[in-house]
């Protein structure tokens, strides 16, 4: 009898759903921090994202665009309709960085040092329009349409701060009125977006079946993992449920010496680590972005995944066990890990590597401070919006691949989620909000497993109560001071 | 069918939101707690109310609920208000101490935890299915007259709010040119025989008329004014004005309390409803009626509109009584009303703008018409059939419309250089009245024309001038829908009126020294935290109330409508009317609906298939309306109502 | 009453300390704000509290006032710890408790409900969930209390008991005209009942004139009497500090904390303003004075407190401060 799926899966699962909420909230907690905007339209920017990724995906599906699809194919363009994609992608990049800082900026005044303003406005030009052409090379596969969302969401949510909270912050308007500003603006969002798609549900087209160094692979079907413990070790055995029948892929057994040795292992070379990078830390210059604590988990993970593999046993499925538990995985889903974990790593190098993020993380601690001390805090708040915009439009798409459906509401239902995380983590960093979107994540799917007669229509009361009883308890966050 | 109908089914929903907003001003406006999920409370009144009014679940098929206690409707929305209220205390309790952005996420949450939680439980209340099968209050005696005690009791109830309200408004108006229509509350002046001197707000001296226009016109208008009231509420309203004695006092609270007597008997021996655990409480609803009509009195500053009110009720019973089943009380009285109400509204609105220039109104006509014009092109072409003349109908109309739209920001812009001094807003406003008068007076008698000629328009028109009685056959009747309407008005005045008394008290003061600064209100000894439980727990129950009220309208219940959207619209009308100014809260909420009812006509001329995005469209619109007068108009357009204390200099 | 300081050494007060304050510790993250402040208040005098500018003088009114949680030690008012004072009263602890009572009822309702069990067993089910969650409360009050050490913070009870203050940065009711900031100060006013707002409408009105009049005096005497019905947040800066000094003469309180009272205000209102306050003081009112401006200082107080770098540095007689060498030395060498 083969195992059901049990607490790792809802924790595998509850990861998947933290790295969403995490993109999103990532976004959140910038701009409460440096726009200081308590952003109740951030869950429409996902939405928006996914709705964008449609243009590429399923150009069909789109009105108007519908018009330069070709009518025999759904998913083929007419040439007008390549170009037309073409001069979104490029003009989105370029929109963006004129949104950083006017024309200035597209002559490379964010730059570091000061290069000639021939070569910074050549470098954009070309990189916009080496974005516009992996837009066209790229079509029509989903993984294309989140690069296009996310250049398109990287101008509109800067377009946003621009046309409408700049002003209302010229006006020292007060907190409560930039929240109802917010409301406001999630109706214009999601409802724009209804008036213009129509009331239907849609849908993405996830390709089935990648090829990956050239053999085919499942992306979408499940892949199960089921561990079994038995009286001599472990024994994980993986099924493809993508060929019909289900296919054994993969069967390895470890004694409990060789999971000993593996967890042994994998804490030895992560405590080796922290220490190594924790030892020279005075003076070390890098020693922000690879921190002792990064350091140790990257270290951590690289062994135990290489012992993984170089300890496994071949084996067979035991007849029987102690226990047995089931893990649903595709590649799809772990795939929504990798990039969120990869964004992030992207977003950890900008804060502490580049002159943009010190800035940026200057303005979160104090943002009067930050000016005083002449950082440019128009530029920062435009690159917070600009990341806001990206990441919550990667966070969307990932949501609609995910749940296989787009519809207006989606991104309001993940908003408390996202708050949650937010508010979790302490408002201060985009490191808490990581954080606590991943334990809100967790919590949700946890909690539905956990909680015995609830339906998954809970997972955001979870969520919520969750909240709550941080904001009783210690409002200031887990972070927080 | 005549205009009216629709124009009753319009002012009550938008008593029902006046209602939730007055609840959401005194959270927000006035404290400053912003509350982004008041539609919990709101959910919270509409469920509970109906679950105690309907009958137990075993008789119904295809539906599981709790409760189904069969309680009549008083009681049950006296306990959804109560546990409404009960519900934002709780909610208050552990979240009110939060940053005021925190309060909001927390609220939100619940009120959507609320709404999950109705629709995935199916024991609770039908879960995703509609929550029906609950008859409406006094359905079975309409449409009035009828010949029984019964009908005639609701006629004397209809024509007592009616008249009560009517005296009110008329002695309220005051008589400086250009004070704005009752421009203070009225209810700070007048304590129990203070003063000895006509009150400084417009006492009517003998040669000055109600109306306040001088000479000859203005006695027309009065004698219009005492005519359409039947002379009561008129003479009432001027002795109101007047300075009342103590023992004057005395005998009116007497007058009060035998009128709350006789009501309550009336109402305990014509209605028998209630008998909860085979004991029949009739008399519970008597007492019910006796102490709220006796309270009424006792409450009232100006008792000569309760007053007027009850000789009035009084008169209409004891004929309706003795007439039966002759529909000629019920028009003579209904009748007389609605004529007044548009004697009034023109005088009201003539106060109102009465510094415009005669160029002012003609300008507000011309964008009036300008915009009606737009129009023109869909309605020649035809809309709604989706053939190729319809579309450029369509197309042409919407390029018009942006036209106007764009043509009216750029005059209001630059209104300095052309206008006459007056805001560009008020110009606005009279203008939406002249496209109601034109909607109302014009355009709906287009189809009777084509039909009938020119005695169709006459006859529509008067039907819709007296629009308390709906003409059928022949006959006048006043029909369900309009006793709804009396209901709902009775119960927003009466509500409004509660929130002025509090707001304008000394716990009112408390408020908004919470609002402008906690810590100063705490540095001078006040227990912020209970004001501001204090503050949700009563903002909660009217939105509790007006769960009610919708329950009662709407018949049937279903999650749909408690979505957060509903917030926002509360939040909406606040905003548009004036954040803390409960009148705006009407204001708001008033154009806020006849937005929506002129975009549903509107609707109506779209193929059927665009329907849905029409919807959303009027609901993006709305928010980017919202942001728009947050930005350009924050306090509203009514802005915070000023209490200014007239200090006795000697 | 016009006797100038030198005259003036007959000494106040009652010799009763009003406030006492012992060790009393602040710190904000690294800053030490105050550092083991310990002094004494008399009952009946005006005790001046000077010190260079970051010394701790706010922050010390704050943690007396009740707005800070002290980091250590313990402040008495009239002999009662200020925690004590802040401590919820019996009403309040009941509605704690019912309310948790009425959550966890309601909670046990649902579950019941939900289980589809009888009327009777629906009934038990509530009152065993109230009586949990009255239960709950208790136990979490006690654990405050006794384990945790939980500081109260309810510093409107404070107030209430005769001890207020000012605020340096004047912080005005801006919506609210300056008739009303004044009208709100008067404690337990009828009228700020509900109940009393509602059906006992004449009696509110009777105290809202006798207030309201009250108010006018002394918008008179502060020569704001022209600014009635103006909105407080039109006022300027000397203006202010008149309104929030009137506020806190309203509340009709014992100890007045006065942070800063003259900042701004022109000499000639500052002496009448000065001139009240002995009037109060011979009243019996007792005042703590924050002021940078020594002349005002030195004239007015019976004793005067030096603070620096957070600990008291002197205590003394104006004369004793003046010709004391620690004190030049703080505020020359700052
Ligand atoms: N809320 C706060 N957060 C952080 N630090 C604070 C806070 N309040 C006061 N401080 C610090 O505590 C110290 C004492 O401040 P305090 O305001 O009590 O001084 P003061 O004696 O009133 O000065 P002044 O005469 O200028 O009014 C200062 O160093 C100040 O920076
Ligand atoms: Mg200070």
């Amino acid at each position: 009898m083969p195992p059901s799926t049990g607490l790792a899966n809802a924790i595998v699962t509850g990861l998947v759903t933290g790295s969403i909420v995490a993109l999103g909230a990532i976004g959140l907690a910038l701009v409460y921090n440096i726009a200081e905007v308590p952003n109740f339209a951030h869950g429409e920017l996902l939405m928006l994202g996914a709705y964008m990724a449609l243009l590429v995906n399923k150009p069909a599906t789109v009105p108007v665009f519908e018009l330069l699809t070709q009518a025999q194919a759904a998913r083929e363009l007419t040439a007008v309709g390549f170009a037309v994609l073409f001069l979104l992608a490029a003009g989105s990049a370029l929109a963006a960085v004129y949104l950083l800082g006017g024309m200035p900026a597209l002559k490379g005044s964010w730059w570091p040092g000061d290069p000639s303003s021939a070569l910074a406005l050549g470098v954009h030009l070309a990189v916009a329009a080496v974005l516009g052409v992996l837009v066209v090379v790229g079509f029509p596969s989903i993984w294309t349409g989140l690069l296009l969302s996310a250049l398109m969401l990287a101008w509109i949510a800067p377009f946003l701060e621009k046309v409408i909270f700049q002003k209302f912050r010229a006006k020292d308007a007060s907190l409560a009125t930039m929240l109802i500003v917010t409301l406001g603006l999630s109706f214009v969002l999601r409802f724009g977006t209804q008036a213009f798609y129509g009331g239907q549900v849609r849908t993405y087209v996830v390709p089935q079946v990648g090829s990956v160094f050239g053999y085919d692979v499942g992306l979408s079907a499940a892949k199960f993992f089921d561990l079994y413990v038995t009286g001599s070790g472990i024994t994980m055995h993986v099924i493809d449920t993508g060929p019909n029948p289900d296919q054994a892929m993969f069967t390895a057994t470890y004694s409990w010496l060789a999971a000993l040795a593996l967890l042994a292992a994998t804490v030895g070379v992560a405590f080796a680590a922290y220490r190594w990078r924790s030892g020279g830390a005075e003076g070390y210059g890098t020693g922000h972005t690879v921190g002792p604590k990064l350091t140790a988990a990257l270290a951590g993970i690289v062994t135990f995944v290489a012992l993984l593999f170089a300890l496994s046993g071949g084996g067979t499925v035991p007849d029987s066990s102690a226990f047995s538990t089931r893990i649903r995985l595709s590649l799809m889903r772990a795939s929504v890990v990798v990039i969120a974990v990869v964004m992030m790593g992207l977003l950890h190098f900008l804060l502490q590597e580049t002159k943009l993020g010190k800035a940026m993380r200057a303005s979160s601690d104090n943002i009067d401070l930050a000016k005083i001390t002449g950082i440019n805090t128009d530029r920062v708040m435009m690159a917070t919006w600009i990341i806001a915009g990206a990441f919550a439009a990667v966070g969307g798409v990932m949501l609609g691949v995910l749940f296989a459906q787009l519809t207006v509401n989606m991104g309001f239902f993940l908003l408390l989620p996202m708050f949650a995380g937010v508010i979790l983590g302490g408002l201060q960093s985009v490191y808490g909000a990581i954080l606590g979107s991943y334990i809100v994540g967790l919590s949700m799917d946890v909690g539905i497993y956990a909680i015995p007669d609830i339906g998954s229509v809970y997972r955001i009361p979870i969520a919520f109560a969750i909240l709550f009883v941080v904001l009783l308890v210690k409002p200031e966050g887990i972070t927080g001071g | 069918m005549a205009l009216s109908s629709s124009l009753v089914s319009l002012g009550i929903i938008v008593g029902i939101y006046a209602i939730l907003a007055l609840g959401l001003n005194i959270k927000f406006g006035y404290t400053g707690l912003l509350d982004i999920g008041h539609v919990a409370f709101y959910l919270t009144g509409a469920y509970v109310t109906a679950l105690l009014v309907l009958p137990p679940a075993s008789e119904q098929a295809f539906t599981t609920y709790i409760l189904g206690w069969n309680w009549p409707w008083l009681p049950a929305i006296a306990v959804g208000t109560l546990v409404a209220g009960l519900l934002g205390m709780l909610v208050a309790l552990p979240a009110i101490r939060l940053r005021e952005d925190y309060l909001a996420i927390a609220v939100l949450g619940i009120s959507v935890i609320l709404k999950r939680i109705v629709q995935s439980e199916g024991w609770l209340a039908n879960g995703p299915g509609s929550l029906r099968g609950f008859s409406q209050p006094f359905r079975d005696f309409f449409p009035l007259p009828g010949d029984t005690v019964q009908t005639a009791a609701l006629l004397g109830f209809v024509v007592l709010v009616l008249w009560t309200v009517a005296t009110y408004v008329l002695a309220q108006v005051g008589t400086e040119r250009g004070s704005e229509l009752a421009a203070d509350g009225g209810e700070r002046t007048d304590g129990s025989g203070a003063s000895t001197e006509p009150r400084s707000d417009g006492g009517v001296t003998r040669d000055r008329t109600i109306s306040g226009t001088p000479g000859i016109g203005g006695w027309v208008v009065d004698a219009l004014l005492a005519l359409t009231t039947l002379g009561v509420g008129y003479v009432a309203a001027r002795r109101s004005r007047m300075e009342t004695g103590e023992t004057e006092q005395r005998v009116l609270l007497g007058a009060g309390a035998v009128f709350g007597l006789a009501a309550g008997a009336v109402a305990w021996q014509s209605f028998e409803w209630w008998s909860p655990f085979g004991v029949s409480l009739d008399w519970l609803f008597g007492l019910v009626v006796f102490a709220a009509v006796t309270a009424g009195f006792y409450g009232a500053n100006r008792r000569y509109a309760p007053l007027a009110g009850a000789i009035t009720a009084t008169a209409a019973f004891g004929a309706a009584l003795v007439m039966g089943d002759s529909p000629m009380v019920a028009f003579v009285f209904l009748s007389a009303l609605s004529l007044f109400t548009w004697v009034f509204g023109a005088v009201a609105v003539a106060r109102r703008y009465s510094d415009l220039s005669g160029r002012d109104f003609a300008t507000a006509l011309g964008l009036a018409v300008v915009f009606v014009a737009c129009f023109a092109p869909l309605i020649v072409l035809g809309g709604g059939s989706g053939d190729v003349m319809s579309s450029v109908g369509l197309f042409v109309t919407m390029g018009l419309l942006v036209a106007f739209l764009y043509g009216v920001y750029y005059v209001g812009s630059n209104w300095s250089r052309f206008g006459s001094g007056v805001e560009f807003v008020r110009i606005v406003g009279v203008g939406a009245i002249w496209l109601f008068v034109i909607r109302y007076f014009v355009m709906a008698n287009i189809v009777p024309f084509q039909r009938n000629g020119f005695g169709a328009v006459v006859d529509n028109t008067i039907q819709n001038l007296l629009w308390l009685m709906k003409f059928q056959a022949g006959t006048a009747l006043f029909d369900y829908s309009r006793f709804l309407l009396v209901l709902t008005l009775a119960s927003l005045a009466m509500l409004y009126y509660l929130s002025e008394i509090t707001v304008e008290s000394p716990f009112g003061r408390v408020l908004k020294a919470i609002r402008e600064d906690e810590d100063v209100a705490t540095s001078l000894g006040k227990n912020t935290f209970a004001y501001k439980v204090q503050s949700m727990m009563l903002g909660s129950a009217l939105a509790g109330f007006a769960g009610g009220l919708t329950a009662i309208y709407f018949q049937s219940l279903v999650h749909t409508m408690f979505a957060p959207r509903i917030t926002f619209i509360a939040f909406l009308a606040l905003i548009i009317g004036g954040t803390a100014n409960n009148k705006g809260m009407i204001l708001g909420s008033t154009i806020y609906w006849s937005f929506q009812k002129a975009t549903a006509d509107i609707k109506a001329f779209f193929p059927t298939a665009a329907g849905s995005s029409i919807s959303a469209l009027r609901l993006a619109f709305i928010g980017a309306l919202l942001i728009v007068i947050l930005y350009y108009r924050p306090e509203g357009l009514w802005g915070e109502k000023r209490t200014l204390a007239e200090v006795s200099e000697e | 009453m016009s006797e100038t300081v030198e005259a003036d050494e007959q000494t106040h007060g009652t010799g009763e300390a009003i406030l006492e304050v012992e060790g009393l510790r602040k710190t904000f993250g690294g800053i030490t704000a105050v550092d083991g402040a310990t002094f004494e208040v008399e009952e009946g005098t005006v005790t001046g509290l000077i010190g260079p500018n970051g010394a701790g003088k706010t922050t010390t009114f704050n943690l007396i006032s009740g707005f800070y949680e002290p980091d250590g030690g313990e402040v008495r008012y009239r002999n009662q710890d200020l925690q004590d004072i802040m401590r919820p009263s019996d009403t309040e602890q009941g509605i704690w408790m019912s309310a948790s009572g009425m959550t966890f009822g309601g909670i046990g309702l649902a579950a019941a409900a939900s289980a589809g069990v009888s009327t009777l067993g629906l009934g038990g089910a509530a009152l065993v969930g109230a009586g949990l969650g009255a239960g709950v409360y208790q136990a979490e009050e006690k654990v405050k209390n006794d384990v945790l050490e939980v500081r109260n913070k309810r510093p409107f009870r404070v107030s209430q008991e005769g001890l207020s203050r000012t605020f340096q940065l004047t912080r005005e009711l801006q919506g609210l005209t300056v008739l009303e900031n004044l009208m709100l100060a008067p404690q337990d006013q009828r009228g700020e009942s509900l109940t009393n707002a509602w059906f006992r409408r004449g009696a509110v009105e009777d105290e809202e004139n006798e207030v309201r009049q009250r108010a006018v005096e002394m918008l008179e005497f502060l020569e704001l009497d022209h600014l009635t019905n103006e909105y407080a947040g039109n006022l300027s800066g000397g203006q202010r500090k008149l309104l929030e000094l009137g506020r806190v003469l309203m509340t009709d309180p014992d100890l007045i904390l006065l942070d800063e009272p003259v900042a701004g205000v022109n000499p000639a209102l500052t002496d009448k303003l000065l001139q009240r306050i002995e009037n109060l003081r011979e009243q019996g009112y007792t005042f703590c004075i924050v002021e940078h401006d020594m002349e005002v200082i030195m004239n007015l107080s019976d004793t005067i407190i030096v603070m620096d770098q957070g600990k008291k540095l002197m205590q003394g007689t104006p004369e004793e401060v003046q010709n004391d060498q620690r004190v030049v030395d703080a505020y020359l060498g700052g």
